[in-house]
């Protein structure tokens, strides 16, 4: 069900977060579980609650062809995951690079309370720093700043 | 116990959040401040605000006097000499001023002993000590009723650590019987009382502990208001853990020598108008009653666990002596879920790990919803809460 707060009016962001496309994600997470053999894989970890999540990352030609994903988390960073995860699947690594938790929050389509601000920021940065370590170790020459 | 009559003194109690009263239930956290309490910090710093123990002009003597009354008045009511009774910010800085002063005493071959349920702020000091000095860190643990299971104290234990309630669990400890316990193996016994205090009083000369340690914020006192005591032969030995003013008797270009217990531990300026308002809240405590209150939160304690018992969540704990604290979570939701909801409907719980990680992942759950009960909550907050609850179920369960 929705979340319909009691008191009719009160403008209440408690409630406003859980839209039902939220907990859609949050009940069905999309790409959920973990994978064989990844190319990368990162944790994120929310410092301000220890809630973390576990990406696993398949890449062709600096393209994410698959990810998946495993978390313990709120509504929020569960959904979160999901709908980064949808987003991103089949998108080029520099494109993913360049994301930040604004982009996430536009994806959202939410009204998130500061509180629950932090929740948004594992999935991105753990997917990020895959990536980041996916690229250390198939650096080519001009990747690493070498002379070719 | 009248406790519409309480609920007067504490006017932020009839605040609104969405259209609906507070329904404060994080007491474990903080408690909320009687309209006495913040007069008398009030009336310190607008009649009797000066400097403390250097003026030599009137209002420096009010001053000090305000201050080292509170001191005597917190005192008695543990049972203390004015000595005995060291001012600091909080628990915290009380057992970290401890771990710190005691560290030339623990050696490689020094075990230290702690508990499954303590506070990180009662864990984390004496852990870290242990890893300077290389010695043991054992710990007793926490049985599947929430209360600590049998232990056999090393012979090598140098120091027992324990809270004498948990704040998580509610859990009250017996503490003569642990003390003793750590005792025999000639330990030094540290108690904290920061979930204790605002509930029971300790004797700390009967109790049998060595240090007691505890926050006035959670007993209706000011942020910023703390103790620490310790019998008296131990202060004397001790080093000092702050430097500066008002610690000293004599300072030459080489040495120093420290002024006579308690002021040897209080350098620097103190937060006396924080001393003043904790004696305060202490007169309040009292008149009330103490055991008015504990049985007060018994009571909504009992509502809390027949409502969730309806409702069917998994409660953390079932002790067999307990203050007015109950965690709980709803089977596959989130306790911070469960938490924003409930702050949707202005009810004021903790979510999370209740700087109690060991203890929280002992019960197998990244985070646990805590309601915690004070003198002036009532069985219609227990009502809404568990309504709430039940809604949160429907989304999230």
């Amino acid at each position: 069900m929705d979340y319909k707060p009691d008191d009719e009016g009160a403008a209440n962001m408690y409630h406003a977060m859980y839209k039902e496309h939220i907990l859609d994600h949050y009940r069905h997470p999309r790409n959920s579980g973990t994978m064989e053999k990844p190319d990368a894989t990162a944790r994120g970890i929310s410092k301000a609650c220890g809630d973390f999540i576990d990406v696993f990352l398949r890449i062709k030609d600096n393209q994410l062809e698959d990810i998946k994903y495993d978390s313990i988390g709120c509504a929020i960073s569960i959904a979160s995951a999901s709908i980064l995860s949808e987003h991103i699947k089949g998108k080029p690594l520099d494109y993913i690079m360049k994301m930040t938790q604004d982009d996430i929050l536009k994806l959202m389509n939410v009204q998130l309370s500061a509180a629950k601000m932090h929740c948004t920021l594992p999935a991105l940065e753990a997917t990020q720093g895959a990536i980041e370590i996916y690229r250390k170790g198939h650096a080519t020459p001009a990747d690493a700043g070498q002379p070719v | 116990m009248d406790v519409e009559k309480i609920r007067k003194d504490f006017p932020i109690l009839a605040k609104k959040y969405h259209g609906k009263t507070l329904a404060y239930l994080d007491n474990a956290a903080s408690s909320q401040k009687p309209v006495q309490v913040v007069d008398a910090v009030r009336d310190f710093y607008l009649n009797s605000y000066a400097n403390v123990h250097r003026g030599s002009y009137d209002l420096s003597v009010e001053a000090t006097e305000a201050y080292e009354k509170a001191r005597k008045r917190v005192g008695k009511h543990f049972g203390a000499k004015e000595k005995e009774t060291i001012f600091t910010r909080n628990t915290t800085e009380s057992l970290n001023a401890l771990a710190y002063s005691l560290s030339d005493s623990i050696g490689e071959d020094d075990a230290i002993v702690v508990t499954e349920m303590d506070h990180h702020s009662n864990l984390v000091p004496w852990q870290q000590l242990c890893l300077r000095k290389k010695a043991e860190l054992h710990f007793v643990e926490v049985d599947g009723n929430g209360e600590l299971a049998d232990f056999d104290f090393p012979s090598n234990t140098a120091l027992f650590a324990f809270p004498h309630v948990s704040n998580v669990l509610g859990t009250v400890n017996d503490v003569e019987k642990w003390a003793k316990k750590a005792k025999k193996e000639g330990a030094l016994v540290v108690l904290d009382g920061a979930a204790g205090a605002p509930h029971i009083p300790l004797n700390v000369h009967r109790s049998g502990v060595d240090f007691y340690a505890f926050s006035g914020h959670k007993m209706l006192g000011p942020m910023g208001s703390g103790v620490l005591w310790g019998k008296q032969e131990l202060l004397e030995k001790m080093p000092p853990f702050l430097y500066g003013g008002s610690m000293i008797t004599n300072v030459e270009k080489g040495k120093s020598e420290w002024a006579d217990l308690p002021h040897k531990f209080e350098a620097g300026t103190p937060d006396a108008g924080g001393a003043i308002g904790l004696a305060k809240a202490i007169d309040y405590l009292e008149s009330v009653g103490f055991s008015r209150i504990l049985e007060h939160e018994h009571a909504l304690v009992k509502k809390t666990l027949d409502l969730f018992a309806e409702i069917g969540l998994d409660v953390y704990g079932s002790p067999s002596k307990r203050t007015g604290i109950v965690s709980f979570n709803i089977r596959n939701a989130h306790a911070h879920d469960i938490g924003m909801v409930l702050g949707g409907d202005a009810i004021a719980v903790r979510a999370g790990v209740h700087c109690s990680q060991v203890l929280v992942k002992k019960l197998g759950v990244p985070a646990t919803v805590r309601a915690s009960y004070y003198l002036y909550n009532t069985e219609s907050e227990v009502e809404r809460l568990a309504d709430s609850v039940r809604k949160a179920k429907e989304v999230f369960g």
